[in-house]
């Protein structure tokens, strides 16, 4: 297997590589120097910038330095352009904790919760407690984000602090709740995380259930009217053994394939979630380096997501051969 | 069995399937569940979907003794399938035990699915056209597998066929079904021999016989049946056969025919001639003019 996980990685590197061109030839279509520092920059400044960019350089001097830097995972040395203090690297290592707080539980709660509702769902197909449960779904899918973000914010935060004096919940902000070194050593705060959490993982988990879920009602349903179900059935197997065992095992390729699509928003976030809760995460450093012209951070922030990307395929494809024995790595 | 969805299947309130004094078609689902694979077991005809391809074969036998054997550990479940993998031929028990359905020839998988069937050493087994999926070579063998294992373990088959050759092969009784409906029930000897259902004259004359010219080169057609089974969401009010029957007359279209028996069954020569008690093997139609009780004639 290691072998196929090698060969993969091979295989992708032109892949990668390509990616990264066309990154870097679209960031430089507009000037970013001229972009960041405006019109009213001098020559001078220009230059300046232009050369600690590396950007006078010719752009295959460029491409090299740059994939350089990726492959050794050098981003201390670049410094961001908006705090010219921090380097990329810090920006970077800083901002993917508070997003990894809110999309790695948001996407466990709702593949599990999806999981289990698609099964019932598909299991009773057409009764009342199945079409109770889609109109829910799709109901939460239907309304906007923004709805769902002041009406947590308002009801969840304000209403329940003023009226109730529980202050179990953030309108927005964050705090680290995982720390380490120091005095106190390592320490998990379960409270500070869900006070600042909790509400946007919430929401995430009701918008991405509509989909989720009647994605895995198909699933299963399709399950439902296997051979070898049947075969289950003739054995004595309860409803629940079928389920879990024979159904669920069945359905992992459909389910990873699902959850693998979502796996590089774990580090690129939501960005609406981000800036409406005031999150310093992914999401939000984009935006901001974005709407700032931070030239060096968007072109890092790209290279990351696009490498997590390809990981992830590859990835995908060793877990297939994990839970299917007839996918086979060679 | 009760193993079709229950929201798309009606059955009959009055309909009865009775096993060992309970009524298998009102019967509760814990009762089913230990009915199921353990006193009545069921292959299918597709080997190669009836599987789940996601655990070895191994696996899928030990299921059914954890569900009806508790009295058995792993290991004990182990061994018992290595045992039934052995039961139904399948070279190398051990090895075979930890492979998955896909590594497995159809006919090695229809095999597999009678060891699962089998482990509990059920009463009934029912085999849902075991064969028609399979080469005629493979067809032979997995015939005379369960041949052998019902000597063995005495365990009685229902056959579900449309082959009338696997049929007179192994079958000691017949139930002749049209449209849903039994129409005729007797001895392998009584059905084949002197068949009293119109149906059932028609469908052993549409076999093609050695000797007859039918098929092949020139000669006759080989005889069919004209029409088409009805639908059964529309079906006459009469007899079912009707409308492809050559004996009908005015009371078939008026009211269904019942099954009744229609005289004795005859000598069975091929268990040495002794007479079958009539309430034994009783010859049943389910016709107004069942045929005369002679051979019928080849042209
Ligand atoms: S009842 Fe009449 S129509 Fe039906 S099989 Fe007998 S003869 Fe033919």
């Amino acid at each position: 297997m290691w072998a196929y996980v090698l060969r993969r990685l091979l295989y992708s590197i032109p892949i990668y590589l390509g990616i990264i061109l066309f990154v870097m030839a679209a960031l430089r279509v507009n000037d970013p120097v001229y972009a960041y520092l405006g019109k009213h920059a001098s020559r001078e400044q220009i230059d300046q910038k232009r050369k600690t960019m590396g950007l006078d350089q010719p752009f295959l001097v460029q491409y090299g330095k740059f994939l350089g830097q990726v492959f050794t995972l050098d981003f201390e040395s670049t410094k961001s352009w908006q705090y010219e203090t921090k380097s990329v690297g810090e920006i970077l290592g800083e901002r993917i904790g508070p997003t990894a707080a809110i999309t790695v539980p948001a996407l466990v709660v709702t593949t599990v919760v999806s999981i289990g509702v698609g099964l019932i769902a598909a299991f009773y197909r057409g009764r009342l407690i199945d079409r109770a449960l889609m109109v829910l779904i799709v109901l939460g899918m239907s309304v906007s984000v923004l709805v769902f973000i002041i009406f947590g914010q308002y009801f969840g935060a304000n209403w329940l602090k003023e009226k109730h004096g529980i202050e179990w919940f953030a309108s927005g902000g964050y705090e680290p709740w995982i720390s380490w070194g120091g005095t106190e050593g390592f320490r998990v705060k379960p409270g500070i995380w869900v006070y600042y959490c909790a509400l946007p993982v919430l929401i995430d988990v009701i918008l991405a259930m509509g989909y989720d879920t009647r994605f895995y009602r198909a699933v299963m349903v399709e399950e439902t009217g296997r051979d070898y179900i049947t075969t289950a059935v003739a054995k004595g197997a309860t409803r629940r053994k079928v389920m879990f065992a024979h159904m669920l095992k069945n359905a992992m390729i459909p389910i990873i394939t699902r959850v693998m699509i979502s796996f590089p928003f774990l580090i690129g976030g939501s960005i609406l979630l981000e800036r409406y809760f005031r999150i310093p995460g992914m999401g939000n450093a984009l935006i901001d380096s974005i709407t700032n012209k931070d030239f060096p951070v968007i072109q890092a922030f790209t290279a990351v997501f696009a490498a997590v990307f390809v990981l992830s395929v590859i990835l995908t494809d060793v877990l297939y051969a994990l839970v299917d024995p007839r996918v086979r790595l060679s | 069995m009760r193993l079709l969805p229950e929201r798309t299947t009606i059955i009959d309130p009055r309909s009865q399937v009775m096993f060992e004094g309970v009524n298998l078609a009102t019967a509760d689902d814990a009762t089913m569940r230990k009915i199921r694979g353990d006193r009545i077991a069921m292959i299918f005809q597709e080997p190669m979907t009836s599987l789940n391809p996601v655990f070895t074969v191994g696996w899928q036998i030990e299921e059914a003794l954890k569900y009806h054997k508790p009295e058995l550990d792993r290991a004990g479940r182990r061994a018992r399938a290595v045992e039934m993998l052995r039961l139904v031929e399948i070279p190398e028990p051990e090895r075979r035990r930890g492979e998955y359905p896909h590594q497995l020839s159809g006919g090695m998988r229809q095999r597999v699915m009678i060891a699962i069937a089998l482990c509990c050493e059920p009463d009934i087994l029912i085999a849902d056209e075991p064969t028609t999926a399979l080469d005629v070579t493979i067809q032979a063998q997995i015939l005379a597998l369960m041949d052998g294992l019902k000597k063995r373990l005495g365990t009685a088959i229902i056959l579900i066929t449309h082959n009338l050759g696997v049929v007179a092969q192994v079958c000691d009784r017949v139930m002749v079904m049209y449209a849903g409906r039994v129409i005729e029930t007797g001895t392998v000897f009584d059905i084949f021999h002197r068949p009293r259902h119109p149906y059932t004259r028609a469908l052993l004359d549409s076999i093609p016989k050695k000797g007859r010219k039918e098929h092949g080169g020139g000669g006759k057609r080989l005889p069919t049946i004209e029409g088409i089974v009805p639908s059964l969401f529309d079906l006459p009010k009469g007899c079912r056969f009707q409308d492809r029957c050559k004996f009908r007359q005015d009371r078939c279209v008026a009211e269904e025919p019942a099954l009744e028996a229609v005289g004795m069954s005859a000598l069975r020569p091929d268990i040495g001639g002794s007479p079958a008690k009539a309430s034994d093997s009783p010859v049943q139609v389910r016709c107004h003019f069942p045929l005369p009780s002679v051979p019928p004639t080849t042209p």
